[in-house]
């Protein structure tokens, strides 16, 4: 069965349904914007990928862009989603393999080592380091899992009902029913695992049709079965890193519907 | 004409308007404990088709009655809500439908501010009306403050583009506008004032196409003469007083709300 991923025909037009923290949020660009300003006016940076909301806050600060995504087609679908476009030069090519010409003083992806599989992640990290300038800092915002413990699915509907659903259904469930679903033998969220284990919470009544459809349908979890996601251990991923970058820091978001699964990394190479 | 939420096509343009035009995570947290205090047999009545306030009473399974002058309104907006809570849906209006029932609750999101300010002590003295003895009317409504009044557009881009661009279009700029564009003199703005006003800003250069034809096409601003009230801080203290007596006022805590949309608890004068 082929695999279904950021290149599987019309993903692309299911992102506008993923909502934070799908997408970096609003004390992460702050964060990030913060380490963009102390690099000065000139600094180059790279985003891996086709981020918006690294496009939009580029836009705003008035600084020029590079931009890597394997999908011309998904670098201009999601340009509609960026208010305020800065001036960007395009890079079609893949994060593990391709060497751009110019070398980069901050390189940004988001959920970048999320969505290649665990054994590319050497490569991709060592491909990345050489695209840094010698000060340069590569920080990615990567979802990761603190222990290979599982969630229980129906708690976590239970914890959206009482007290998250506060946050809306992306915010308030996502990343927790990840983590319910998470295939360990596999190393991925696989997606059709993911729209099994919320049919069955229909099944029992848990969750309405209408969130049903929501995640079946908006998320695709139905629609592209073989998506998978990569979600590595915090340690694990650190002790691979750490190869080849030393962790100058580690920033979590402050917004309250985070559960402490998506650091911003600024790292260095070593 | 396009007037009010009287026109069809407004409620379609709704998506696209954030918070802080919705209730936020903590206003939501804080009117969730307020109905929670009153047990599980509360009635609570929604000025409005909220979807927010719909969602949050499905999820604590409370039913709710909706006051709205419009069913189309009513329908339209139950899209946004994954999980309805039992509903029982009176078209009226609020300076002088007269209820059955009375309430424990009231919530109102921006109700205060979508009338006019001659008609909020009729409104204010309906509403008291449909409050049992210990009820609760809980407004959550746009303020501005004295200072306010030589507020320029312009600086509110300025401070966009600076710093509060992290939180996305609508909810960063959308104030300057609000405020930019109030009319002063007669305690009144319109939407169509503020998309002459993002015309302007447009033919300066200080936003782009893009941004512009956000207010244009998205949030429809051109030619509406839905009128706004944004009522002064102190002002709104003195009438709601006429009627009512404040026990608790709460500011949202994020930081884009910047305290300029108190909730009030209000209770009425005996």
């Amino acid at each position: 069965m082929s695999q279904d991923d950021w290149n599987s025909k019309d993903f692309v037009a299911h992102w506008k349904y993923y909502l934070v923290p799908a997408r970096p949020t609003s004390s992460e660009l702050e964060f990030i914007e913060k380490k963009i300003r102390a690099k000065g006016k000139n600094v180059k940076i790279l985003v891996l990928g086709s981020t918006p909301e690294y496009r939009d806050m580029c836009g705003n600060i008035g600084i020029p862009l590079t931009l890597m995504d394997f999908s011309r087609r998904n670098y201009e679908y999601l340009a509609q989603d960026v208010m305020n476009i800065p001036k960007e030069d395009f890079i079609e090519g893949n994060w593990i393999t391709t060497k751009p010409d110019h070398k980069f003083d901050i390189i940004l992806g988001d959920h970048s080592l999320n969505v290649i599989s665990k054994k590319d992640l050497s490569q991709m990290l060592s491909n990345v380091s050489n695209m840094l300038k010698k000060d340069g800092l590569f920080m990615p915002r990567t979802n990761i899992r603190i222990t290979p413990d599982r969630l229980n699915p129906e708690q976590v509907i239970k914890d959206y009902r009482e007290r998250r659903f506060i946050y809306g259904i992306v915010p308030g469930t996502m990343i927790n029913l990840f983590l319910a679903g998470y295939n360990a033998k596999e190393d991925a969220i696989i997606f059709r695992e993911i729209y099994n284990m919320v049919l069955k919470l229909y099944g029992k009544k848990l969750i309405t049709q209408k969130e049903l459809d929501y995640y079946g349908e908006c998320l695709g979890w139905r629609i592209f079965p073989e998506w998978r996601m990569f979600m590595p251990i915090k340690d694990e991923f650190e002790k691979e890193a750490c190869k080849i970058f030393d962790i100058e820091e580690l920033f979590w978001g402050k917004e309250e519907y985070l559960t402490g699964n998506c650091p911003v990394y600024v790292l260095k190479v070593k | 004409m396009k007037i009010d939420w009287s026109e069809n096509d407004f409620v379609t343009h709704w998506k696209y308007y954030k918070p802080p035009a919705r209730a936020s995570p903590s206003d939501l947290e804080f009117i969730k404990n307020k109905i929670l205090e009153k047990g599980k047999e509360v009635k609570v009545l929604i000025l409005g088709a909220t979807p927010e306030y719909r969602e949050l009473c499905g999820n604590l399974d409370i039913p709710v009655a909706l006051l709205d002058f419009s069913r189309n309104n009513y329908e339209y907006l139950s899209d946004e809500v994954f999980n309805a809570p039992k509903e029982m849906f009176i078209e009226g209006n609020w300076l002088h439908s007269k209820l059955s029932d009375k309430f424990d609750i009231i919530l109102g999101d921006n109700v205060i501010n979508v009338l006019p300010k001659k008609d909020i002590p009729l409104f204010f003295k309906n509403v008291a009306n449909m409050l049992k003895k210990d009820g609760f009317f809980m407004p959550r409504s746009y303020i501005r403050t004295p200072e306010e009044t030589n507020f320029k557009v312009e600086e509110g881009i300025k401070e966009y583009r600076k710093k509060k661009h992290i939180y996305g279009l609508y909810t960063g700029m959308s104030r300057a506008f609000y405020i930019g564009a109030y009319n002063f003199k007669d305690d009144v703005s319109f939407l169509k004032d503020w998309f002459k006003a993002a015309e302007k800003m447009y033919k300066k250069g200080l936003i782009n196409k893009k941004e512009l034809d956000f207010f244009l096409d998205k949030v429809g601003w051109k030619d509406r003469e839905f009128q706004f009230f944004i009522p002064l801080d102190k002002e709104l203290t003195g009438t709601i007083s006429e009627h009512f007596d404040i026990l608790e006022v709460f500011y949202g805590t994020e930081p884009y709300l910047e305290n300029k949309l108190p909730l009030h608890v209000l209770k009425v004068k005996r």
